[in-house]
């Protein structure tokens, strides 16, 4: 992989050839969501979803923050037309273009941007000193890269409202318990329970990953009939691998499966 | 680093000592006093040469709560807001002993009244002089207890007799605050023997310490389902450590083990 200068990336993280690692690098800002920064998290994404050996990636930051929110630094001063020129969404927009499960692993704090990246991850799980918000509204804007949206649909209209309107964080076990969170660890372990998640997701079979994935975020943007309709068939399509072939078999034999990916 | 207005600060073989030091006002505190404290706290977590806090004071006093003559809560002049006291003062500095990674012991040399109450029973481990009095003193000028007194109260003498405690006002001695294990000891110079089991932390490894104190403080809060998932997160992280490996070393050759921190 090509040297990023505003992430580390890692794949056999912690020596698993399945896992990789994204660490967002610009410590000195609380890694801020520069353009260029998330230019990079995409990219690098890409390349990762095209690794045939990776199954899971981690995204983290760095003990102090997960991201502490966009660059204000760099659109301060812009004019509605600087930012339509500047497009800086269109890195955003391809996240969900990944279809291997991400994780986010959030110590410190996750504001504004680095809430809406974490949230735009599968699954969030939190160091316990872990602070999440959208603070915009007290910088006189709003959240722009799916706040109002994904925080609502996490944690429900009032508290989403609460949280947006009055800028003020959440801690982790406030998050948990609204469920923006999966599960929160004491700080210290946080890489590495979640890199025990992401084996566990990892020795499940890739195909089911990815068709679940899919399937659960179709809950957003369908009705239940229709998402029904459509986890139904993900359902039909896992039978046409050989996985669920050697899934339902290793149950049967009392083994553990081994998966291949098809 | 040693600018404080209000407290003394030394260290001293590994131990940080933070003496209240505003004897003549029996160590109510004021803004200053109470950022003087968290500042000290602060300052001691990041000094690598610390192992461990004791916090006492100058004078017949430990603490008195609030300085009454503060303007933020002199009510004689018109209405004051007391939430955002604590909010911005007493709450932080009950978060700084309760989320110090130093274990943090009292030695309680003098009357502990109100928030004073509440900043020693925050403390880690506290070590009283004999016949000391312990009041709460709140509803005596028509407030309630704060600063996280009702929660400790509630959950040490159960809700009867804190809440006989915390409305008539009428002082508890040092010896009835033992057999309530609000305190661990009584020592005719608590200052002493505070430094002394300073010494005996300051030799144990400084993960373990750390890892204990957020156990514990988590299992007094949550669920046994939820305690034992943390103790499994915790222990493999220690189990990682290496002063675990220099543990468990030490205690097969027979000798001393040199814990450093890692």
């Amino acid at each position: 992989m090509k040297n990023f200068e505003n992430i580390l990336v890692t794949k056999n993280y912690l020596d698993h050839r399945h896992i990789a690692l994204i660490q967002l690098n610009r410590p000195k800002v609380l890694n801020a969501l520069s353009t260029d920064l998330m230019k990079e998290v995409v990219e690098a994404l890409f390349s990762l979803e095209d690794d045939k050996d990776i199954r899971v990636i981690i995204l983290t930051g760095n003990d102090r923050a997960f991201a502490a929110g966009a660059d204000i630094g760099q659109m301060a001063e812009a004019t509605p037309i600087d930012q339509i020129n500047d497009n800086r969404f269109r890195t955003w927009k391809q996240l969900p273009l990944i279809t291997k499960p991400i994780i986010a692993a959030v110590n410190g704090f996750a504001l504004g941007g680095g809430c809406e990246l974490a949230m735009s991850c599968d699954i969030i799980i939190a160091g316990d000193s872990a602070r999440f918000g959208q603070p915009e509204i007290k910088i006189g804007t709003i959240p722009g890269a799916g706040g109002t949206q994904r925080l609502t649909r996490a944690i429900g209209k009032s508290k989403a409202m609460l949280a947006v309107l009055t800028g003020d964080m959440m801690s982790a076990y406030e998050a948990e318990k609204a469920g923006l969170v999966a599960r929160v660890v004491p700080a210290e372990t946080l890489m590495q329970e979640t890199f025990e998640v992401a084996k566990i997701i990892s020795n499940r079979a890739p195909v089911a990953v990815k068709l679940a994935k899919e399937a659960v975020n179709m809950a957003f943007e369908t009705s239940l009939k229709d998402g029904m309709e459509y986890e139904r068939r993900n359902f039909y399509l896992t039978f046409s691998s050989k996985d669920q072939k050697e899934g339902m078999r290793a149950f049967l034999e009392k083994r553990e499966a081994n998966y291949e990916g098809h | 680093m040693n600018n404080y207005e209000s407290i003394k600060y030394e260290v001293k073989e590994s131990t940080a000592l933070i003496t209240i030091n505003r004897p003549q006002v029996y160590n109510a505190l004021n803004v200053q006093g109470k950022l003087d404290i968290i500042s000290a706290i602060r300052n001691a977590n990041k000094d690598p040469s610390v192992r461990s806090i004791v916090l006492t004071a100058e004078g017949k006093a430990f603490c008195s709560g609030q300085d009454l003559n503060d303007r933020t809560v002199d009510a004689t002049k018109g209405p004051v807001d007391i939430g955002h006291t604590i909010e911005t003062e007493w709450n932080p500095l009950i978060d700084s002993i309760r989320s110090s990674e130093k274990i943090v012991i009292a030695a309680i040399n003098g009357v502990c009244a109100g928030a004073g109450l509440s900043v020693a029973l925050a403390c880690d481990l506290k070590i009283s002089a004999p016949g000391i009095r312990y009041i709460s003193g709140f509803s005596q000028i028509g407030l309630a207890p704060d600063a996280g007194l009702s929660f400790l109260l509630v959950r040490q003498m159960g809700y009867t007799k804190a809440l006989e405690f915390g409305l008539l006002g009428k002082p508890l001695l040092a010896e009835v605050m033992l057999e309530y294990n609000f305190i661990s000891k009584i020592s005719e110079n608590p200052l002493d023997e505070a430094l002394s089991m300073a010494r005996e932390i300051n030799n144990l490894a400084p993960l373990s310490v750390k890892m204990v104190k957020k156990n514990f403080q988590y299992a007094n809060e949550k669920e046994l389902r939820e305690v034992l998932d943390r103790e499994k997160y915790v222990q493999r992280f220690l189990g990682f450590s290496q002063d675990y490996k220099e543990g468990v070393s030490a205690f097969m050759e027979k000798r001393k083990p040199q814990f450093k921190g890692l």
